[in-house]
């Protein structure tokens, strides 16, 4: 085997973990330290757990002889987004008990909490169990979190499209009973082949695998940054089954050219629950025998279907679903958008997307966001969806309930900041980061909202201000904020710098590129207070901001 | 110096004793030579009579088969680099040169480099400790030959025992003392005669040999209880017998080693600092992989993160051995950023120093192993010795890693035992130091660190001091004494209310003092009492019961301006007593420097938060700041000795003694195990020395740690409850001699945790609750139990 096959080290941890049971639990006898065994951080991700640690606190802790801070993230299951006002209720009890009290909804439509220390992971999981909550293969080389258009008033079959999400997550999930066994304490598996993984075997994939389901015209989802993404069909109110793409992936390597940001490709039409289910299976075996294990920088779907070309993928799928992909149907997204405030479907019931800047519930001074949100968990009058911009939405209130919400929303002022805030507030993202992220060089999701009140005067100044530009911000290339479909974006590069990148279009249908390398704010602000002019003065009507930078060739498409 | 062009080595027997007992030959070349190789087991007394002033002698013995602390291989090479250079080298071997040593490396070694040599033998033991013993080996009618043979590994096979149970000859073993009990089991299992009597012959032809002897049949009765000092002879045979009636040389009762060892290392062992600078743990692993490896060769070592060091230390260094990673950009990991700073300032060096740094790297970045580079040529400008050369590691470092320090160790044994030689004083017994008589000394001590070491968020505040004193001497375990001055805001605002000159002279109980002294350090002017403030109305005239006042409260309310009333006010006030703090440092590890560790005492009066006065006044020190204290000895709160185990049960400031007694084990090497009980608050804010704790179980220096934390979770957990839980392992320990030791709040910890020892005894020991305490009072009695709680 030459020294470019040579599997990558987590290779040989997945496969050597025993079902995904590593020595975590030895790990956890550890007594002498906050951390788990290093291979066990490898294997712990499959359930749903990142081991962290805070690195502001790193110089000051071992002044005073203390190790570091290592704790836990750890993210739940929640295919397509939604929670019950009970498990709302649950998850508001246990960040504050176990974790940093913060609830942070994610890019991925779920919910993960920060700061766990190791003797509290264990409770946590049994308290989320009880309320019929998991975090199974949250993370890791296996299915992720699968993401469906939030909004139930996307379109009247919302539900019958969204049960396709909890369906593909279920389908995809890993047979090992490890995760029971370990946190729940449930009876140790004697016979492994009880839990034989046909899927995963015990390889599982190269590298992450990421699902979501659309339905346009409205793509919210970024359905084409996902290793699949399914495009709904729904013609007079049936649904017809779904385009499929596949390949999308957006994360980078700062200094490897051979890494690169990929929208998925449209392969095809397929029609029919069993016919989808199949051929999104059988994606991940080509993924699981044909993917990369050698280099984790070169793994993911995307390079596959590069390296072994799309029509030969094609081939192979349909070889092994054995029934060939339709064409593709014509279909159009013309917004990527969250319908902050009030909505009502068809049925009469009421809706309120509220703006949750970076996804943090949490109680700030002005604005006690987590205490509104548990008193209408309480009230039990809204159920709980979670967008991909990292939103929430109160959801399925019935009319004689609104008013109770309405006053809760306003009297905590959740109504004057989320309709209050600017166009670009409200369509902007950004990932962790600092403190805790391991991958970050740059600051992001603390960083972010203060750069935003700094942009608005310039959007103002040029009378842009009602101008819903896409602005997402990452503390690293991997691209967990999804910069690369924005028409701004920033990636991190070192502290305190971004790249620039311009020239997404609004509905998420094409990558930006560079336009200049390790900006400071004062650069940052001077650059864009030049383009914003250049937009204010040439636009042509309607044009949007990324589709103008094209236009104006400040990067090319 | 004799000058030849290949140099020439004389491997020559030194005898195995008895100075005198150098063949003529030998004691010539010993007066030629230019430098002599020296084993341990050569008479102190051959070298400093034979061989000229000013010429090297480097000892490269072996203190036994298990340790070795020079490998053949490095002795190989060092005969060879020293005749390469033309000298006449005397490589002097105990004994004879070749009975049972390893002449045929260093032969081989010759040999392949055309060296010309000569071999001098010399009088072996047998010969030596038979003759000095009256032992003639093959005395007519008792025996017709005499075997040599050596035993020290007990792995003779069961047909070589077997055969030697039946023979007629004399049995003569070298190097077998320790695995006797083995030998003459075996022989007796093979059906030896139970009469045949054997001798073993301490340090035999010294002034301080001593000869034993028994029949086998009852060795086990009468001899096997027996630790034989180095080196000792066995002789199996009827020849034994002879020696009652031919003995002419008397035997000595004494413990003490005729041969010391190498450079007296058990008084003034040798000790190295491994520190590391790791980001993703990788250096940190590998520091204490090689800390293990130091530990098997019987050195002293001391593991540090590098952004736990202390950089003052730097200059009391002898043998540091870095281990550091490199960042993407070429600059070292962030925790070694304030080391790699300043060892780059001008302004000082380190000549005293001798160093060796390990890189680890990425040969896949531009700038691979820059940051230990930079610091192996930074220490080459600051005038430190480099040991060996930088060894520079990729991803794979392990078995390169491991290679380099063991060229390390070498060098650093070399290095020590040819420094120590050439300037060799004559071997004496450890003095021991004189221990100063019982009235107290005061100590001006300076603050060397003073930090916090419970995080942010936590409830705790217990301060970290180290105190640098001249001239200090004291014992882990034992307490230092510290007298709190008061607020001097407060002494100030007091002199400016009553106007009165703070040299006035005061009288306090019938001495005199100046009001100053009174206000600053003697008198409690702060959480005055309620008989106190009682006290105080009285002469005033006022009715402050309940009042909360301190003394300038009460001064400035009633604006008391007069002498007489101050004074008297005074004279009903507490004198200032000492505090206690018991130390967290070792003496063996620290030197002139003692540390504590002090909780700042927080209590409330009504609504009002306080302080303990002493803790508040520690805790508001700053470092460089002066404080004088006392040692306070506690006798009854001291390590046993060092093979003895170790139970250390100290939560909170509790760990205190803890630390002491850890420093103290590691720093001289004891071979007991320790076991830690230790419990606060809270994992993430409240782990006294975690890191240092860390270390040590690491390292081996702690062989358990059970850890409580009472509010990580919804019950309580504390220490008695570890106890409990570990009952099994601890009785066992308990079984087998081990020591007890609990160190905290009096109340309700300490009881607590002898109630839990009563009942893992009655559980594990399978004993009613009354024997289960006459266990338990035993262990007292044989003070095996000792408690420091206040």
């Amino acid at each position: 085997m030459s020294a470019k096959e040579k599997l990558s080290v987590i290779e040989a941890i997945k496969t050597a973990s025993q079902g995904l049971r590593g020595t975590i639990q030895e790990s956890l006898g550890d007594q002498l330290t906050g951390a788990i065994r290093e291979d066990d951080q490898a294997v712990i991700k499959f359930h749903g757990m990142y081991q962290q640690d805070d690195r502001d606190r790193r110089e000051e802790r071992a002044a005073k002889k203390l190790d570091r801070l290592y704790s836990f993230m750890i993210r739940l299951r929640l295919p397509g987004g939604f929670v019950t006002p009970a498990q709302w209720l649950a998850t508001h009890e246990i960040a504050g008990e176990h974790a940093t009290g913060v609830i942070k909804i994610t890019s991925r439509q779920t919910l993960q909490l920060h700061g766990l220390i190791k003797s509290h992971i264990k409770p946590t999981i049994q308290a989320f169990n009880k309320a019929k909550l998991d975090s199974i293969a949250t993370c890791g080389d296996i299915n992720r979190n699968v993401l469906c258009s939030s909004h139930p008033n996307e379109s009247p079959i919302h539900a019958q499209v969204f049960a396709y999400a909890d369906k593909i997550s279920e389908l995809l999930m890993p047979k090992t009973k490890a995760y029971y066994e370990i946190w729940l304490d449930e009876e140790k598996i004697l016979d492994r082949k009880e839990e034989e993984d046909p899927l995963y075997q015990d390889r599982y994939l190269p590298r992450k695998f990421k699902i979501a389901i659309a339905i346009p015209p409205n793509n919210d989802v970024d359905v084409f940054a996902n290793d699949i993404g399914l495009i709904a069909i729904i013609e007079e109110g049936q649904l017809l089954g779904f385009n499929i793409a596949i390949g999308g992936g957006l994360a980078t390597t700062h200094g490897n050219p051979d890494t690169y940001a990929r929208l998925g490709t449209v392969i095809g039409f397929i029609a029919g629950e069993e016919k989808t289910l199949k051929a999104v299976y059988e994606v991940l075996t080509i993924q699981r025998d044909y993917g990369n294990r050698s280099d984790r920088k070169m793994s993911r779907l995307k390079y596959t279907v590069d390296k072994v070309g799309v029509d030969w993928f094609k081939k192979e799928l349909e070889r092994r679903i054995g029934f060939d992909l339709e064409p593709a149907k014509p279909v159009v997204f013309t917004k990527r958008v969250d319908h902050f405030g009030w909505q009502k479907n068809q049925q009469g019931l009421w809706y309120y997307t509220v703006l949750v800047e970076n996804g943090r519930v949490l109680d700030e001074e002005h604005l006690p966001l987590k205490t509104a949100m548990w008193e209408i968990a309480k009230s039990g009058f809204a159920n709980f969806r979670f967008t991909c911009s990292q939103n929430l939405i109160l959801s399925e209130i019935a009319p004689e309930n609104k008013e109770a919400v309405n006053a809760i929303l306003e009297k905590f002022g959740i109504i004057q900041h989320t309709e209050g805030s600017s166009a670009i507030r409200k369509n902007s993202m950004a990932c962790v980061a600092l403190p805790t992220c391991p991958l970050a060089l740059a600051e992001a999701q603390r960083y972010l909202p203060s750069l935003i009140t700094k942009i608005e005067p310039l959007l103002e100044k040029h009378q842009l201000d009602k101008e819903a530009i896409v602005i997402r911000m990452t503390g690293c290339p991997n691209g967990c904020a999804r910069p690369y479909v924005a028409e701004i974006g920033f990636v991190g590069t070192a502290a305190g710098k971004y790249n620039l990148h311009l020239g997404g279009d609004r509905q998420g249908a094409r990558l930006n590129k560079i336009y200049q390398e390790n900006l400071e704010e004062a650069a940052i602000l001077a650059t864009l207070d030049g383009l914003f002019e250049s937009f204010s003065a040439e636009r042509v009507l309607d044009e949007t901001f990324g589709d103008f930078a094209i236009r104006k060739n400040w990067v090319t498409a | 110096m004799t000058m030849l062009q290949n140099g020439k080595v004389i491997l020559a027997g030194a005898g195995c004793g008895d100075p005198e007992l150098l063949t003529l030959k030998a004691a010539r070349y010993l007066q030629q030579a230019d430098v002599v190789i020296t084993d341990r087991l050569v008479s102190q007394a051959i070298l400093d009579s034979h061989v000229r002033v000013g010429i090297p002698i480097m000892y490269v013995g072996k203190q036994n088969l298990k340790t070795d602390s020079t490998s053949q291989e490095t002795i190989n090479q060092l005969i060879l680099e020293q005749a390469l250079e033309g000298k006449l080298v005397v490589r002097l071997k105990g004994g004879d040169t070749a009975f049972f040593s390893n002449i045929l490396d260093e032969l081989e070694t010759l040999v392949q480099h055309d060296i010309p040599f000569e071999i001098v033998p010399g009088i072996t033991a047998a010969s030596g400790a038979s003759a000095f013993a009256g032992i003639p080996l093959t005395a007519r009618g008792y025996s017709t030959s005499v075997r040599f043979l050596t035993n020290y590994s007990n792995d003779l096979p069961a047909e070589t025992y077997q055969e030697l149970a039946k023979t007629n000859d004399t049995l003569v073993f070298y190097m077998s003392s320790t695995s006797l009990d083995h030998l003459v089991d075996q022989l007796l299992l093979h059906g030896i005669d139970s009469n045949i009597p054997l001798a073993v012959i301490e340090q035999a032809t010294t002034p301080l040999q001593r000869v034993y002897t028994c029949q086998l049949g009852l060795f086990k009765a009468q001899l096997s209880h027996q630790l034989f000092l180095s080196p000792s002879l066995v002789i199996i045979g009827k020849v034994v017998s002879l020696h009652h009636r031919f003995q002419w040389k008397n035997s000595e009762a004494s413990a003490e080693h005729y041969f010391k060892p190498i450079n007296n290392r058990l008084e003034s062992p040798l000790k190295i600092t491994i520190a590391y600078g790791t980001e993703t743990g990788n250096s940190k692993k590998l520091a204490t992989d090689l800390v293990a490896i130091a530990k098997q060769k019987k050195l002293l070592t001391k593991l540090v993160s590098l952004d736990q060091y202390r950089l003052s230390d730097l200059t009391k260094e002898e043998y540091f051995v870095t281990v550091i990673s490199t960042q993407g950009e070429g600059e070292p990991p962030p925790a070694a950023k304030k080391f790699y700073d300043h060892i780059h300032r001008s302004g000082f060096q380190l000549p005293q120093l001798k160093y060796s740094v390990l890189a680890l790297g990425d040969t896949s970045y531009p700038l691979f192993c820059k940051a230990g580079e930079d610091i192996d040529s930074q220490f080459e400008k600051l005038g430190s010795n480099r040991i060996v050369p930088i060894q520079k590691c990729d991803l794979d470092y392990q078995t390169e890693a491991e290679q380099w320090f063991n060229k390390v160790l070498d060098q650093v044994f070399l290095a020590d035992q040819s420094t120590n030689v050439v300037q060799a004083k004559p071997s004496e017994a450890a003095v021991k130091s004189v221990a100063k008589p019982a009235g107290k000394t005061i100590y001006q001590g300076e603050i060397l660190t003073h930090f916090n070491l419970n995080d942010r968020g936590s409830k705790k505040e217990t301060w970290h001091i180290e105190i640098a004193a001249e001239g200090l001497t004291y014992e882990s375990g034992d307490s230092i004494g510290v007298v709190p001055k008061n607020d001097p805001a407060t002494v100030a605002a007091i002199l400016s209310v009553t106007g009165i000159d703070s040299a006035t002279e005061f009288t306090y109980k019938s001495l005199p003092s100046s009001l100053f002294e009174l206000l600053d350090t003697k008198l409690n002017i702060a959480n005055l009492s309620e008989k106190v403030l009682e006290r105080i109305g009285a002469i005033i005239g006022q009715d402050l019961k309940g009042a909360s006042l301190d003394l300038l409260g009460i001064l400035q309310k009633f604006s008391i301006k007069s002498k007489e009333t101050l004074e008297a006010i005074l004279n009903v006030l507490i004198a200032q007593s000492p505090r206690l703090y018991t130390v967290s440092s070792s003496p063996a590890a620290q030197g002139e420097e003692v540390h504590i560790t002090v909780a700042r005492d927080v209590f409330w009066i009504g609504e009002e938060k306080k302080y303990g006065r002493c803790s508040d006044f520690l805790s508001k020190h700053q470092v460089g700041d002066q404080l004088s204290f006392f040692v306070q000895k506690n006798k009854r709160f001291k390590l046993p000795a060092q093979d003895k185990d170790v139970i250390m049960i100290g939560p909170g400031t509790g760990i205190a003694a803890f630390r002491g007694f850890l420093y103290e084990r590691e720093a001289v090497g004891a071979t007991g195990r320790n076991w830690l009980f230790f419990g606060e608050q809270h994992f993430a804010s409240d782990f006294l020395y975690q890191t240092e704790i860390q270390n040590w179980y690491a390292t081996g220096v702690l062989n358990k740690v059970d850890l409580a934390f009472s509010r990580d979770q919804r019950e309580k957990i504390y220490v008695q409850h570890r106890i409990k839980e570990q009952g099994a392992e601890l009785y066992l320990w308990l079984e087998g001699g081990a020591y007890v030791y609990i160190c905290g709040k009096k109340d309700p910890m300490s009881t607590d945790v002898e109630n839990a020892l009563i009942e893992v005894i009655m559980v594990h020991g399978n004993k009613t609750n009354e024997a289960s305490t006459a266990y338990f009072n035993e262990l007292k009695d044989n003070h095996r139990y000792h408690k420091d709680v206040y």
